[in-house]
């Protein structure tokens, strides 16, 4: 959660129903698994991503590498920054 | 009740509010998230619990939902038929109902008032949607009890599987009943859904008629 939060600067704040609802999801798309645990006690369940999760990550990451390409080859992004040159 | 529940006693009676299967899977995780974004001393309080708070119902809302359809795959095709054939049946009565409900009166000016339609819209459809529906919760209680000797009341109080043709046969039947009442309310106030209230004067206006 404090990754997330983290990672998104802020901007995405999920509780745990939204979290996990969003972990069941990608269990039943089986881009995740589960990590077999050893201590029935423990509550702390760890995932990973099997071979189609981090395939379609690739594909997602080519796909936004493809879109930023494209917006350097039209000249639309400030290449100090990092944004957008122009805004409606 | 255990110690991470005891810590949280009704945020963990409020997950009691999910699917059992989903709670099941994920109840004692989300209780030991909730823990550890408290003990974050990065973390205020105030915030978690916000979150926690607006995140909660959206959330419960989405796994009965997906659990119902999940459950829904597993109701027999004669029931989904049914309710599919009932709710089509009883379309054209809220349909009508809810234009006329805009616009005064409209309903009157129109052919669906005609005797023959208003038999057809208000009294026939949902009668033969509630039949058809009650018919497939019976036959299908009949053959649960058959089959795999399950007592017929608690086939029907399967609302997972059961909810829809349930709702379509309540509707259909209570449309119905309203329709007993037609007449002699529309002998009163010219609408046969708004007012039921006063059935001395519309028993006394029928009389005069």
């Amino acid at each position: 959660m404090q990754q997330i939060d983290h990672d998104s600067s802020g901007k995405l704040k999920l509780g745990p129903g939204a979290l996990y609802g969003a972990i069941k999801q990608l269990r039943e798309e089986n881009f995740i698994e589960e990590l077999p645990f050893e201590d029935e006690r423990e509550r702390r369940r760890y995932y990973r991503l099997t071979r189609k999760g981090l395939n379609r990550l690739n594909a997602e990451l080519e796909y936004y590498q493809d879109t930023i390409r494209l917006a350097q080859e039209r000249n639309l992004l400030d290449h100090a920054t990092g944004t957008l040159k122009w805004t409606a | 009740m255990d110690r991470i529940s005891r810590r949280f006693p009704r945020y963990s009676a409020l997950l009691r509010l999910y699917p059992a299967r989903y709670r099941k899977e994920y109840g004692e995780q989300m209780l030991q998230t909730l823990a550890d974004m408290l003990d974050d001393p990065e973390q205020r309080k105030f915030s978690v619990w916000a979150r926690t708070a607006l995140d909660l119902p959206f959330s419960i809302i989405r796994q009965q939902i997906t659990y119902t359809g999940v459950a829904m795959t597993t109701t027999p095709n004669y029931m989904k038929y049914a309710a599919h054939i009932g709710a089509w049946m009883l379309t054209p009565f809220f349909a009508i109902i809810i234009i006329n409900s805009f616009s005064h009166q409209w309903l009157q000016r129109t052919v669906l008032w005609h005797p023959a339609f208003l038999l057809t819209w208000i009294v026939a459809l949902p009668l033969i949607a509630a039949a058809l529906n009650a018919a497939a919760l019976l036959r299908w209680a009949y053959i649960q009890r058959r089959q795999n000797h399950v007592a017929p009341l608690y086939t029907l109080a399967d609302l997972r599987r059961s909810w829809l043709a349930l709702v379509i046969t309540v509707a259909g039947i209570g449309i119905f009943s309203v329709a007993l009442w037609h007449d002699s309310v529309h002998c009163v106030t010219g609408n046969p859904i708004r007012e039921l209230h006063n059935p001395h004067q519309t028993l006394h206006c029928i009389q005069q008629r």
